[in-house]
């Protein structure tokens, strides 16, 4: 999913409770399409370790290596991530492994820099400047 | 004003998938992740949800899997 797709012009106080003249209001005088004949979405929360790697979770969740690969092409997690998971994500993918650092966890470490060295390599050299290693960041924050 | 998927807000994002007619249940609230779950959905069942054009710089995908419309502008626009 291309994250910078466009959604539409809207008002600056969009509703979701209005008959389709107020959708087309809110998009240029367009009509609303009539509801499609497929199996409605489920709007769900979801508990527990919902990504995988590199495939879509089955709640539809974004893989990791798209979240590090947005991560490390515009400088920045995507909307919405809590303050603790980028910490986790930086921590594993965007600080190199150190066995001093890392202690019982160096392997474990390793293992998840390897995935980031592959899924960055398709970014070109955006997978080697210094925004995807955040170790001096870190070590200014205390962590 | 124009929003991309990532910021559009809850009640934006719920507008826009009901201007297109794509059907949930369920919460009206919407994560990062539920959106891309959403427009999957819709795009594996063959649907061409649409966006309104002029689009900003985006990859040919998005081209092949959305409907773009262009909507007149309004004089002095």
């Amino acid at each position: 999913m291309d994250v910078e797709s466009v959604v539409g012009s809207t008002s600056s106080e969009p509703t979701n409770n209005s008959p389709n003249n107020s959708y087309s209001e809110l998009f240029g005088g367009l009509e609303a399409a009539p509801q499609a004949a497929i199996t409605p979405f489920e709007n769900v929360r979801h508990s527990g370790r919902l990504r995988k790697y590199e495939n879509v979770g089955i709640y539809g969740d974004v893989p990791v290596c798209e979240v590090i690969r947005f991560r490390a092409k515009n400088g920045r997690h995507i909307e919405g991530m809590s303050a603790e998971m980028q910490e986790e994500y930086d921590y594993w993918y965007f600080t190199p492994p150190s066995k001093r650092k890392d202690k019982e966890d160096y392997a474990k470490h390793v293992r998840a820099w390897n995935r980031r060295t592959k899924w960055l390599a398709s970014l070109g050299s955006i997978g080697t400047t210094p925004i995807t290693d955040l170790s001096e960041e870190r070590r200014a924050r205390g962590r | 004003m124009r929003v991309d998927v990532e910021h559009a807000t809850d009640d934006e994002f719920t507008a826009w998938l009901h201007w297109n007619g794509i059907p949930f249940t369920g919460l009206h609230e919407w994560s990062f992740d539920s959106k891309c779950a959403i427009i999957n959905h819709v795009l594996s069942n063959g649907l061409k949800p649409r966006l309104i054009g002029p689009l900003g710089n985006c990859s040919g995908i998005v081209l092949d899997l959305f409907e773009v419309v262009d909507i007149p502008r309004k004089e002095g626009e």
